[in-house]
């Protein structure tokens, strides 16, 4: 199978056994050409301008700039830019973090070659890709209700963070220089909007569902 | 037992401080206040009053002159004698009234008032022919001895009354010092001790009796404590720095000689002439606060190093992770490859060999991370094998290694020299760029020498911070074990690394 004209790829990954891997499996395939290397987001978004791949496949945890930044950015700039996502992580905040930013697909760390030269062919044509774990993320996220925090103020999400510290209503005024009644009229309005009862449940809630980072 | 002296035979003197003795025996006691009570009266006797004196000596002369000039018919007619008493008299009368004025002469004055009263009244019945001037003056005197002991007796009452209250309150006081559940005691300027309650002297293990007199050195403290400090200095600087005294943690010693930390406030009793007297220390036991901190302080760096420990494995776990994906990507496209052109077949070959022993390496690494115990048991050389193929699987860098000699070392420097080739190699790994890095390992009898060296982008050592790198916990780990490392790395030129380790202790080791 010759073409003309060859998918240009290019690989983001801090790993470089990682990028060594994929780029075999790259050599192997005439009609993918891997143009480039980095291992960082910063270096990503230097080579993009340079190389202008056709597709990027990114890994979302490095270091000085993350995948999911690095995302953003560049398709902010270059939107035809096909990025495939390449990651270990099946976490939520990680999937959407990526589908935000404007990934094109999400695939996982234990993918098979053919399924990621698959992925890389059908991002050309514009087809997303998504790994199985990473859409049943996506499908209970939907499933599931959604959470009541999204009307809770500011000062009630610092709180609530200050609460998953484990601090104490007397620490919370002393940290934010405000009074206890103050601090105990947050808190109860957070317990309310939570729909729970109790001090331990909010932490429970807010640490389960990432409320607080 | 002090407690046995009877208060009613010993003046207690609150102005010296010094009575509150318990070591002394009574009769020295009894002699000491008397040679102080002498001493006090020389000392009172010695006092130069000048301006008292020399008032009176130029009253006196004017009021002679004043009488010469203007009476002398009457003091020719043979009367001037009479004049002369009288002037004795009121002399008296007013040094006494001048005398009764001040609490610690009142007596004194009291008793001039007696001449005084005898020579005015002799003076005066003389003076207007009465013919029973004796008599009259004797009564005058009589009478004043008797208002002059009356009213000594109420002062004595009201002193002994004082006394009795002192006494009572110096009992008091005691009671609460030997029973304080503090260490009171005062020492002197050169460190040895006046005094010690009982609490103090049970809390050392000592007899009231074996303490005073003695130095505090090399009895409740060691001559040279674990932080180095001399005692012989130590009553100096509390004399120059009290503020730092005030709240003291010191080591201190028992008689069976263990180890006791006390919270001190030490405060420095200067005189008069700002001369340091004393020094007074009320200690309390902290020995009980200080073990906890320090067991405290031992679980918080236990719970740093599991937190470490936890985050090396877990960053191992994603090392393997990642080399096992790479692996089965080249192991699933090789067949491919292998139709297209056998030479990079064989040699796609080789690099799954690599990875899969680099693989098999960080997950040995991993275990060791997960039970460092088993370090213990591993040959150096092994080890250090095992983190240079695991990174040669996970940074593509090809890393050669060494080994010289047959390395016999304590186990706790096989430990350091294995982390700081771990942290070395991570960086290489991580960090330096490098096509290819060396290690060498050099063993000979009492001495190792461990050498990292690679062909990296180096770094600026002056630029770097000293914990980036993980540059501090390499020489914290060299440090522990009394070696020295050597760190020499410029831009564009690698890294090298050298750890000298040498046995000290002279002992052969087996």
């Amino acid at each position: 199978m010759t073409q003309l004209n060859p998918i240009r790829v290019l690989l983001v990954d801090d790993h470089m056994v990682v990028r060594s891997g994929l780029s075999t499996v790259l050599s192997v395939f005439d009609d993918l050409k891997l143009v480039g290397e980095a291992g960082d987001g910063e270096e990503a978004v230097r080579l993009c301008e340079r190389l202008q791949p056709d597709v990027i496949l990114m890994d979302l945890l490095m270091p000085k700039m993350d995948g999911v930044t690095a995302i953003k950015s560049i398709k902010a700039r270059w939107p035809q830019i096909q990025i495939i996502a390449l990651t270990s992580f099946k976490e939520k905040e990680y999937v959407e973090g990526a589908l935000k930013a404007g990934a094109n697909g999400y695939l996982l760390k234990d993918v098979s070659a053919e399924e990621l030269v698959n992925a890389i062919r059908r991002a050309v044509a514009g087809q997303p890709s998504l790994s199985p774990e990473a859409a049943r993320v996506l499908m209970k996220n939907v499933s599931e209700p959604a959470l009541p925090h999204q009307d809770m103020t500011g000062r009630e999400l610092e709180i609530l963070a200050l609460m998953v510290e484990g601090l104490s209503n007397n620490e919370i005024a002393e940290r934010l220089i405000v009074s206890q009644s103050t601090v105990k009229f947050h808190v109860s309005n957070i317990l309310s909007k939570l729909g729970v009862t109790g001090r331990t449940e909010a932490v429970a809630l807010a640490v389960k569902h990432h409320l607080v980072k | 037992m002090p407690d046995k002296i009877n208060p009613e035979k010993i003046d207690y003197d609150i102005d010296e401080g010094d009575y509150y003795r318990p070591d002394k025996k009574i009769k020295e006691l009894h002699q000491e206040l008397r040679d102080l009570r002498k001493e006090q009266r020389r000392r009172k006797q010695n006092e130069p009053r000048p301006n008292r004196s020399v008032f009176w000596g130029l009253l006196l002369i004017l009021v002679a002159v004043l009488i010469i000039l203007t009476q002398w018919h009457w003091l020719s007619s043979g009367d001037w004698w009479k004049a002369f008493l009288i002037g004795l008299g009121f002399i008296y009368i007013i040094e006494s009234v001048i005398d009764f004025a001040d609490v610690k002469t009142r007596s004194h004055g009291l008793r001039r008032l007696i001449p005084g009263f005898i020579f005015l009244f002799v003076g005066f019945g003389f003076l207007i022919n009465f013919n029973n001037a004796w008599p009259v003056a004797l009564i005058a005197a009589g009478v004043a001895i008797l208002f002059t002991s009356w009213f000594l007796q109420r002062e004595i009452q009201k002193r002994k009354v004082t006394q009795e209250s002192l006494h009572e309150s110096e009992v008091k006081y005691r009671h609460i010092i030997d029973n304080a559940n503090s260490v009171i005691m005062e020492i002197d300027t050169i460190g040895n001790i006046t005094f010690i309650n009982k609490f103090g002297a049970d809390f050392f293990g000592f007899g009231e009796q074996e303490l005073l007199a003695h130095n505090i050195a090399g009895t409740i403290l060691p001559y040279f404590t674990s932080a180095g400090q001399v005692p012989d200095k130590l009553v100096a600087d509390i004399a120059a720095n009290p503020a730092k005294y005030l709240h003291y943690e010191q080591e201190n010693l028992r008689k069976n000689g263990d180890k006791v930390w006390i919270t001190w406030t030490y405060k420095p009793i200067f005189d008069e002439a700002n001369n340091l007297k004393e020094v007074l220390c009320i200690g309390i036991d902290s020995t009980q606060q200080k073990k906890t901190e320090e067991s405290e302080a031992l679980q918080l760096k236990e719970k740093t190093a599991e937190e470490e420990r936890i985050r090396l494995a877990r960053d191992l776990h994603d090392a393997v992770s990642q080399t096992l994906f790479s692996t089965s990507l080249i192991a699933e496209v090789l067949p491919r490859l292998w139709e297209r052109n056998k030479d990079e077949g064989l040699q796609k070959l080789e690099e799954v060999r690599q990875l899969t022993r680099g693989a098999l390496a960080e997950m040995r690494t991993l275990l060791f991370e997960l039970r460092p115990a088993a370090l213990a048991d591993a040959e150096l050389s092994d080890l250090l094998r095992q983190l240079s193929e695991s990174v040669i699987g996970r940074a593509r860098v090809p890393i050669t290694l060494e080994v010289e000699g047959n390395c016999v070392i304590p186990t706790d420097v096989k430990i350091a020299l294995y982390r700081i080739a771990q942290e070395a190699l991570n960086n290489i790994a991580k960090h330096s760029g490098a096509s290819r890095a060396q290690i060498s390992l050099r063993c000979q009898p009492h001495q190792v020498s461990l050498d990292i060296i690679d062909n990296g982008h180096g770094f600026d050592i002056t630029k770097v911070a000293p914990g980036s790198f993980g540059l501090g916990n390499m020489n914290e780990r060299a440090n522990h074990i009394g070696a020295a490392l050597k760190i020499d790395s410029k831009v564009g030129e690698g890294t090298e690394i050298t750890v000298n380790w040498q046995d000290n202790t002279g002992e052969v080791l087996k």
